[in-house]
């Protein structure tokens, strides 16, 4: 990894304190979990046409459909005060829990509603396209 | 009678750093006491901008007028400007590859293979070439091109240095660590990336912290989902699209700016690099394209790195004083060459060419 600085090249002390660090970070227990590339938002990416980018965002969207409210993170630094205001964050998640999943399910049905709609537009459209292609070779034809 | 320099446009936006760069040149063509007025597509003039340019159709030059095209796109603009009767000149802004927006946008790829495609014929057709970096230049040159000057993008502090709009201060009362982003979203500029390296940043380095991005959406708005839809997967709410800003808003962004950071893949120059030196904002991007020569030895850049050494870059010039310094040292020395710049003079220079 080359670095420069202010013009000069300082891959060495600098590239060389960004190993250790990195080192340091990938055994970090806080280290964020990249979903697979499969179910990724970065597989759309990989459409190399807008047709081919919108089926699979259909299919990311189905993949994703579901909203998980188990591993709600409760975030707490050091100290008895932040750790007793985390205790109480805590607390009232598990009192309002019930009420955001009952939000979350209705907020999920939602979202599959929508998908289904975008899947039903898409082949209704492809469909139309598809006719109309055969109305024009046909007429191209007769003429 | 006086002489007129005329620029016609694709497109006309605020924010747009083509758009600033034709308005920058009509200020200094009409200070000189030269006659000058904006032309542009009216299909693609956003609605700030309307009533500050002329409809292109209306677009008439003589034979003894110069008439300037910004050229970026395919558009109607181009063929308006090669039918003139006036000297032409091109300005080269760069093609974006349109390999990155594949998948996003059929028709920008369209536009931009279009681009590529005529520049060749656009070239041998008009009467001078500038380049808005020596990158751009060489481009050029590699095409077959001879009379190529070089006429780096505008940068006018007075401009530039506005009241910051109270309410994005308002919108950020918690200090936070902020990372901040500026540029239109396209795929060329890897905001994914810039992203995951937050992700790293975020999660294990400081908490405290939070990623600004700032730029129009407009352009490919099924990147920005894939944008959204990756920060929502990393669970990273921090991860602010504040998308198009204001002068004043953008003013307000740099003073809120910890460092300013770019993982962009493809920049002709990259005017927001001049804006966070002027600013003086830590500056940390990736050595590709006009970027080392917009930063001509300022700042911090890297070449390849992945997230982790990114978020680590970060970390180093945020908490290591003498790093800092020595990176807010090199932008100083920097925004003293292009602050000492005499555009009027270089403009005046290459026009007398031409007349």
């Amino acid at each position: 990894m080359k670095i420069v600085v202010g013009g000069e090249d300082r891959s060495d002390v600098v590239g060389g304190m960004v190993t250790k660090g990195v080192e340091r970070m990938r055994r970090h227990p806080d280290a964020p979990e990249f979903v697979h590339s499969t179910y990724s938002a970065l597989a759309l990416c990989e459409a190399t046409t807008t047709s081919a980018y919108l089926h699979r965002l259909i299919d990311l969207i189905r993949k994703r459909s579901e909203l998980s409210t188990i591993p709600a993170r409760v975030p707490h630094g050091q100290g008895l005060v932040t750790t007793i205001k985390a205790q109480i964050r805590w607390l009232m998640w598990r009192v309002l829990r019930y009420q955001h999943d009952r939000m979350a399910f209705q907020q999920n049905v939602i979202n599959t509603q929508m998908t289904s709609a975008l899947e039903f537009l898409v082949e209704e459209q492809s469909r139309e396209i598809a006719e109309l292609r055969a109305r024009l070779d046909a007429r191209e034809g007769n003429a | 009678m006086s002489r007129r320099v005329d620029q016609v446009l694709a497109g006309f936006a605020e924010g747009d750093a083509i758009s600033n760069a034709a308005v920058s040149l009509q200020s200094i063509v009409r200070a000189s006491g030269a006659q000058s007025d904006i032309y542009v597509d009216t299909n693609h003039v956003s609605p700030d901008m309307q009533g500050r340019g002329q409809p292109l159709h209306e677009y008439s030059g003589n034979a003894g007028d110069i008439v300037i095209h910004h050229y970026s796109i395919a558009s109607p603009a181009v063929d308006t400007f090669l039918a003139s009767p006036s000297k032409k000149v091109l300005v080269y802004h760069n093609i974006t590859p349109a390999d990155y927006f594949r998948g996003y946008d059929d028709r920008v790829v369209g536009q931009l293979e279009e681009a590529r495609a005529r520049l060749v014929e656009v070239m041998a057709a008009v009467d001078t070439v500038w380049a808005v970096s020596d990158f751009n230049a060489d481009e050029l040159r590699s095409l077959g091109a001879e009379n190529v000057d070089v006429f780096p993008l505008l940068f006018s502090a007075e401009q530039f240095d506005l009241e910051p709009d109270p309410e994005i201060f308002a919108k950020f009362t918690v200090p936070l660590t902020n990372l901040l982003f500026v540029g239109r979203m396209a795929p060329n500029k890897r905001i994914e990336d810039l992203i995951m390296a937050f992700a790293w940043y975020h999660r294990v380095i400081n908490r405290r912290s939070r990623l600004l991005i700032v730029g129009s959406e407009r352009s490919a708005p099924r990147y920005y989902l894939m944008l959204r839809m990756l920060a929502n997967e990393l669970d990273l709410p921090n991860v602010c699209f504040e998308r198009f800003a204001s002068p004043e808003g953008l003013s307000a962004y740099y003073e809120l700016a910890d460092a300013f950071v770019t993982a962009s893949d493809h920049e002709g120059y990259c005017l927001p690099l001049i804006e966070s030196m002027h600013r003086e904002v830590p500056v940390i991007a990736k050595s590709r394209g006009g970027m080392p020569e917009a930063l001509g030895g300022g700042g911090l850049m890297y070449d390849d790195a992945s997230p982790e050494e990114l978020a680590q870059l970060i970390h180093l010039v945020l908490s290591e004083p003498g790093l800092k310094q020595g990176i807010l040292e090199s932008q100083a020395k920097r925004m003293q060459q292009i602050e000492s710049r005499d555009a009027a003079g270089e403009l005046e220079a290459l026009l007398a060419k031409l007349w």
